[in-house]
């Protein structure tokens, strides 16, 4: 009994550093990287801060405090921003990481990200994205639907609210393992705010240093259907002989390379699709589906065409054909080097099979 | 027997007042009579033995009609008359021998309805505060000649007599043993509870029972079935089960009343029960001071908002609710039943928003307290009950000084704990499988 006490009182000595109540803490929804204007503090970090309310209330308890400050690295930055706020800044709720586009321009890569990794109470999967034109304006932008502070942005990713198929998610982890995967790129999905809320339907290609080009928002579906096989999206055929829009229910693919000619390699790559037309022009009910079913395969066929054959001509790799070459084939560092060689002439064979499951309409 | 000094036979008694003597005189012959009139049933004595006198011609006669009576001793040892008569027994000294038959008052004590340990659809009646119907009970639920009963006096002075019951054919000799060394080894003066019996045969300080109190019959018969030992203490009307594993004091006797559909998510809830009022305040003080990265965003704003207007650390409202909790508990124990509701009253208004809007505590610590609270009535056994009041305690404390990691560090302790602990010989933390089928 008499060591239990003696230990008792030498732990209360130890309290130490780590109690801390959480409403001493100031809670960092966001932190936003931008390229500042001074040439020896290279970054400008912004840190989105939440005002804690007792009670939420959409468009009301989303306040927030928005502190930047310019350092010569983040470590730097977010000490020096500590200075200015009365609270300890606690990342652990942290889960949106936007880098402005500037800085995505010049360089984005393993050093850049490094601090975010390190940190451990930042978590492997906060989302990711690119601010146009600044990753500061993004953060102060406040929705009016919005509940916490930098939410809405959450929820855009997240996939518990919104399900976009033009907004593509990428996390921190992913973005690192891209970063370094031979045969894999990253990718960010940029965010454009808007008065009241944002516009999330651009993605941004990366090598494994800088922004290699932007997707419009067209190409940026088909990259998102293609490297996430999402479901809700919707595919629309517009030629002379039928108008109409499928909602798809199910989807997948898979591809084979074809290696059998040296000279002219192939990627066959086969696209099953299930759905019920949304909106059509025509009738459906007696008219031959069969025919416009085959307008709709050869319409998707080519937009998937467009989209691959730019990433092929831009020399990026973010959906993993390469990764996939690699893991298929036998020599290692060898197999690596010939796909570099096999990649910008690869020719592409995509056979579209769609599934037309119903007319979507009530005779 | 002219010269008759009750004095040489009861020295301490002699002057008790409510000392009976009576001189019964037959064809020159006198016999004496001594009993307490507390002790015993005055219309009995008179039934029995005056009458029998009265009818009786010689005092030859009236020696054998005595020993044909129920409860007649016949008294070779002089030395322990006294004792005789403070059971209830009425003394007869007759030339040249002395006996004793059993007078003794029938016991007030009535089986009362079960309220510790209720069930809703199962047997209502609990012990009784005697042990002659308490056994009676028991051989009524359990009419099997392997039933064996065995007598035995625990306590220097208080000399209360205990018996000791189990299935002969069932029970585990090497637990017989064992209990039978330890009710050996009891040199308590006064004995008349049953938790204090169950603490004088196991250890004082463990901190979980390793052996259990029921006042319910049912669960005793049941218990003997599975080849347990039961004891039951005169004055109390609570028996003994031993051995007992942690797992026999989260069990309701409505587990095998049932349906499984409903008594199997019950006996879940009960286990997420005991882990909450043992772990939820610690928890609280972890997340809410050391990792607040565990809650989702908006339960943290809203937290840390809460919490804006409590001036002192987490620890302290935990402390301070927890206090309060407790004292709610004691208190409304301790009340006379009529001026019981004041204290749920009271306590409902501070538990309520009062304390929250007073600053001293956030609205979420409140529904910390409660939950620990009610999901600490919901252990049906109430010595598991308290035992688990306690360890919510240390836990908190480690909580505080190491976070989420001492919470963890404190359970895992708690675990190796109990896990060393046995009961009779048994394993504490054993489980059960496939034993429940016998029983359905």
């Amino acid at each position: 009994m008499k060591h239990v006490l003696v230990w008792l009182s030498v732990l209360y000595l130890l309290t130490g550093c780590g109690f801390k109540d959480i409403d001493k803490r100031y809670l960092v929804m966001a932190i936003g990287v931008d390229k500042s204007e001074i040439k020896e503090k290279p970054y400008h970090v912004s840190l989105k801060l939440a005002i804690p309310t007792s009670q939420i209330q959409p468009g009301q308890s989303n306040t927030f405090h928005l502190i930047s400050d310019d350092a010569s690295t983040m470590t730097e930055a977010v000490r020096h921003l500590k200075s200015k706020v009365d609270k300890e800044l606690d990342f652990s709720q942290t889960k949106m990481i936007v880098f402005g586009k500037k800085l995505g321009e010049e360089r984005l890569d393993k050093v850049t990200i490094d601090w975010f990794l390190r940190r451990p109470e930042i978590q492997g999967i906060a989302f990711m994205a690119l601010g146009y034109p600044s990753a500061e304006q993004v953060l102060n932008v406040r929705p009016k639907s919005e509940r916490l502070p930098a939410d809405s942005l959450i929820m855009s990713f997240d996939q518990e609210g919104t399900e976009s198929s033009y907004i593509v998610t990428e996390f921190l982890f992913d973005f690192h393992r891209r970063l370094s995967e031979k045969g894999l790129d990253p990718y960010l999905p940029i965010i454009r705010p808007l008065k009241d809320t944002y516009l999330i339907d651009q993605v941004a290609i990366f090598d494994k240093e800088k922004i290699k080009a932007i997707l419009n928002p067209e190409e940026t579906r088909i990259f998102n259907e293609l490297s996430k096989k999402i479901r809700n999206f919707d595919i629309e055929t517009k030629t002379d002989k039928a108008q109409f829009a499928l909602n798809v229910s199910s989807f997948g693919y898979s591809y084979d390379f074809d290696e059998r000619n040296d000279s002219a390699p192939k990627l066959t790559m086969n696209v099953r699709i299930r759905g019920i037309s949304e909106e059509s022009k025509q009738s459906f009910y007696h008219s031959q589906w069969n025919r416009y079913k085959e307008e709709a395969e050869t319409e998707t066929a080519k937009r998937y065409l467009h989209v691959l054959r730019k990433l092929q001509s831009l020399k990026v790799d973010p959906i993993g054909f390469g990764l996939r070459y690699r893991a298929t084939h036998y020599h290692g560092d060898k197999d690596w080097e010939k796909w570099k060689d096999i990649y910008p002439r690869l020719d592409w064979n995509i056979k579209v099979n769609i599934d037309l499951i119903g007319s979507g309409g009530v005779k | 027997m002219q010269d008759f000094n009750l004095k040489n036979y009861i020295q301490g008694l002699a002057h008790a007042g409510d000392l009976v003597t009576r001189k019964l005189n037959l064809n020159e012959e006198t016999a004496h009579l001594v009993y307490l009139s507390t002790m015993c049933d005055s219309a009995k004595i008179h039934r029995t033995i005056v009458h029998s006198f009265i009818e009786s011609h010689n005092l030859s006669a009236f020696k054998a009609v005595l020993k044909t009576m129920p409860g007649y001793v016949h008294i070779q040892d002089n030395d322990r008359l006294a004792d005789k008569l403070i059971q209830g027994y009425a003394l007869l000294f007759l030339p040249h021998e002395t006996c004793a038959i059993e007078v003794k008052n029938p016991p007030t004590s009535k089986p009362q309805e079960a309220t510790i340990e209720y069930v809703l659809q199962g047997p209502q009646i609990a012990f009784s505060e005697d042990i002659a119907t308490n056994i009676q009970m028991i051989r009524t639920r359990y009419p099997l000649q392997d039933l064996q009963v065995a007598y035995m006096k625990i306590g220097t002075v208080s000399q209360t007599q205990l018996a000791m019951i189990y299935d002969k054919s069932k029970v585990d000799d090497d637990v017989l043993l064992r209990l039978e060394n330890k009710l050996m080894q009891i040199d308590a003066e006064v004995v008349q509870a049953s938790n204090q019996v169950q603490m004088l045969i196991t250890k004082r300080f463990n901190l979980l029972p390793t052996a259990m109190v029921s006042e319910r019959p049912d669960r005793v018969v049941f218990n003997l079935s599975k080849g347990k030992v039961v004891l039951i203490l005169n004055g109390t009307p609570f028996a003994i089960i031993v051995p007992a594993v942690f797992y026999d004091f989260m069990a309701s006797m409505d587990d095998i009343y049932d349906i499984p559909w409903f008594a199997r998510p019950l006996m879940i809830l009960r286990y997420i029960g005991a882990f909450l009022t043992t772990s939820l305040p610690a928890l609280y003080v972890a997340t809410v001071s050391y990792n607040p990265e565990i809650f989702r965003a908006q339960l943290a704003i809203e937290i840390a908002g809460s919490r804006a207007a409590v001036p002192y650390p987490s620890f302290y409202e935990v402390f301070f609710m927890l206090f309060l909790i407790e004292a709610l508990t004691e208190a409304s124990i301790r009340l006379p039943k009529y001026i019981g509701s004041m204290a749920t009253t009271v306590g409902g208004l501070i538990l309520g928003q009062a304390a929250q809007m007073a600053g001293l505590v956030s609205s979420i610590m409140i529904i910390v307290a409660s939950v620990v609270a009610i999901s600490n009535f919901m252990i049906p056994i109430n010595t598991m009950n308290f035992a688990l009041r306690v360890i919510k305690f240390p836990l908190v404390v480690m909580a505080i000084f190491f976070g989420l990691t001492g919470v963890l560090t404190g359970l895992f302790c708690f675990l190796i704990y109990a896990v060393s602990l046995r009961s009779f010989g048994r394993p504490y933390l054993k489980l059960f499988i496939g034993e429940a089928k016998k029983s359905r």
